[in-house]
């Protein structure tokens, strides 16, 4: 069974800031219909940032990537996102410490424990339209998935295509939760952009841990 | 009327540490910067509670200009609309510690209770005496029953003049929390603009109101509020604003409140105190005295065609606390009826 090493996770940070990158525009224009219009160039820079913070530090623990990414989130001052995401990929890291790789359900654990952070710190709830609506079901199907004995790889495809899922179904949603419950209708109608960015994220994660691309990342085996 | 998207900038990824640099240059007897945060020239003798006030960008003179004694100690400005990150309101807290703990004040929006929140649990870590209040006066935002739900408006600015006279007398945390409790409980605001702004780095409008759209309740970020029909009178404005926030705050005949005509950006003094007389003759109609008044610039939302009431139910010691001397960049006052 493939475990999840500091290089893949390296990989995925990689993976996510291009993509990220990627669709930085469509982020923001989501975002200016109840918001600044600034995310996707937020999260685009900070994701940017943490790709090259790993990359120089080069953490040989899985634990220590997230928590330099979660660092450089809470560091990045992008208000609600910013601390959502820092503290997302800081309980990421804190779940995985101790041992430098983690097999798939300590994977799922680790995501579950940020998905609850990230929920109460945000006080949301499933369907306020929030990260968090691309974040649950992410983690549910990745649950479902290793309960199952599926791979890594199983279990970050499902859990990505659970994400966009997600993330789709914020559009008809009202947002109950962040700056956006105040726009006029709720924001009814668009996407939510942070869960955009989970949807992103995680489509990112499946590609990065796909075992073509893993063993060019020299996988462990 | 097309909004405006070209401003005098250089690099907009530089706007924030350009303006910083530029403003506490030009109030250096008062301000000083400190790795990215505006601090006093010289700091508040030890012993004394510290003040901090996180906030993003974009809301000039919001509160760089307001770092001063019988103000606020340290503000840490984040990006343009968005909260400093949790590591960066720690050495703001850090700044600010007299040895006599610091308070947090928080003006209530989702990402600043968030950095703020978790800062506060860093501080502690380290051994800092931190206390965090949240604060909000915005009426448009939620019902009364659910207050603690509303955003930060411009009737802050009497929290912070309030708390800040307040600890530069030299008043222990627990009380200069409790009186930034009661400042905001006694404080309401609400605003209207029109038509919305253009963001200086992403070039998008904010929220989505249209170009000459008359709206009621927005938040200070272009968040949307119930739109009025364009050809509605300064006066009828004035008595709809009032009349709802005399309203929230079940404001009696013989009460004394001070009130503040705010500027969110591009009004003119002209159609500011057009205002003004129009909100203090609802409130003089409803039996109500204007005891102290401030109009101006205080919370801006960057170059919006917007105004904001705020009214607060001044008691004695608030009333003796808002006469104190303060001097920041932005607001000074010798004391008054000392």
């Amino acid at each position: 069974m493939t475990e999840l090493t500091a290089d893949m996770a390296s990989a995925m940070i990689h993976a996510a800031s291009v993509r990220v990158a990627a669709t930085a525009g469509e982020l923001s224009r989501l975002d200016a219909v109840a918001g600044d219009g600034d995310h996707g160039v937020n999260m685009a820079a900070a994701f940017a940032t943490a790709d090259g913070s790993v990359a120089s530090e080069a953490p040989t623990d899985v634990a220590d990537v997230f928590r330099l990414v979660g660092q450089v989130f809470e560091e990045s001052g992008s208000g609600s996102a910013g601390a959502l995401f820092g503290a997302y990929f800081e309980t990421l890291g804190l779940r995985l410490r101790g041992a430098p790789t983690a097999e798939a359900t300590d994977v799922v654990a680790a995501l579950h424990a940020a998905t609850d952070r990230v929920a109460d710190l945000g006080r949301a709830r499933l369907g306020d339209k929030t990260m968090l609506d691309a974040l649950r079901p992410a983690v549910d199907a990745a649950r479902a998935a290793a309960d199952a004995g599926a791979s890594l790889e199983s279990v970050m495809s499902a859990a990505r295509d659970a994400a966009v899922a997600g993330a789709e179904s914020t559009a008809g949603m009202a947002a109950k939760a962040g700056r956006a419950r105040y726009a006029r209708d709720g924001a009814i109608s668009t996407r939510d952009p942070g869960a955009v960015t989970i949807a992103v994220m995680f489509e990112a994660w499946a590609d990065a841990l796909r075992p073509q691309r893993a063993q060019a990342m020299k996988a462990t085996p | 009327m097309t909004l405006r998207s070209r401003r005098f900038v250089n690099d907009p990824t530089a706007i924030v540490s350009e303006m910083l640099e530029g403003y506490v240059a030009a109030h250096d007897s008062v301000i000083a910067l400190s790795d990215g945060m505006v601090v006093r020239a010289r700091p508040k003798p030890a012993g004394h509670v510290g003040l901090v006030v996180a906030n993003g960008s974009g809301h000039e003179p919001a509160l760089i200009g307001w770092v001063g004694p019988g103000l606020l100690d340290v503000n840490v400005p984040g990006p343009i609309f968005a909260s400093p990150g949790p590591a960066r309101i720690v050495a703001g807290l850090r700044l600010a510690d007299r040895g006599a703990g610091v308070l947090l004040l928080v003006s209530s929006h989702a990402g600043d209770i968030m950095n703020a929140s978790m800062s506060l649990t860093k501080a502690e870590a380290e051994g800092l005496r931190v206390e965090m209040v949240v604060l909000y006066d915005d009426i448009a935002s939620a019902p009364p029953d659910r207050s603690e739900d509303r955003r930060g408006g411009p009737g802050l600015f009497f929290v912070w003049k309030i708390v800040g006279a307040l600890a530069e007398a030299g008043a222990s945390l627990e009380d200069c929390a409790a009186m930034a409790r009661r400042a905001r409980d006694a404080t309401r605001s609400i605003s209207a603009a029109m038509g919305t702004v253009v963001h200086p780095v992403s070039g998008q409008p904010l929220g989505s109101a249209g170009e000459t759209e008359l709206s009621v309740g927005m938040g200070v970020h272009g968040e949307g509020g119930d739109v009025l029909d364009e050809g509605t009178s300064a006066n009828q404005i004035a008595e709809l604003l009032i009349s709802r926030l005399v309203d929230d705050a079940g404001a009696l005949p013989g009460t004394n409140v001070g009130l503040l005509v705010n500027d969110s950006g591009s009004l003119t003094l002209m159609e500011l105190s057009i205002l003004y007389r129009g909100a203090r003759r609802a409130l003089e109609q409803r039996g109500i005295k204007v005891s102290r008044s401030w109009i101006g610039r205080y919370a801006t939302t960057l170059d919006q065609a917007g105004f904001g009431f705020a009214i607060s139910l001044f008691d004695r010691e608030m009333e003796r606390l808002y006469d104190a001397a303060a001097r920041g960049a932005a607001f000074s006052q010798v004391a008054v009826r000392a």
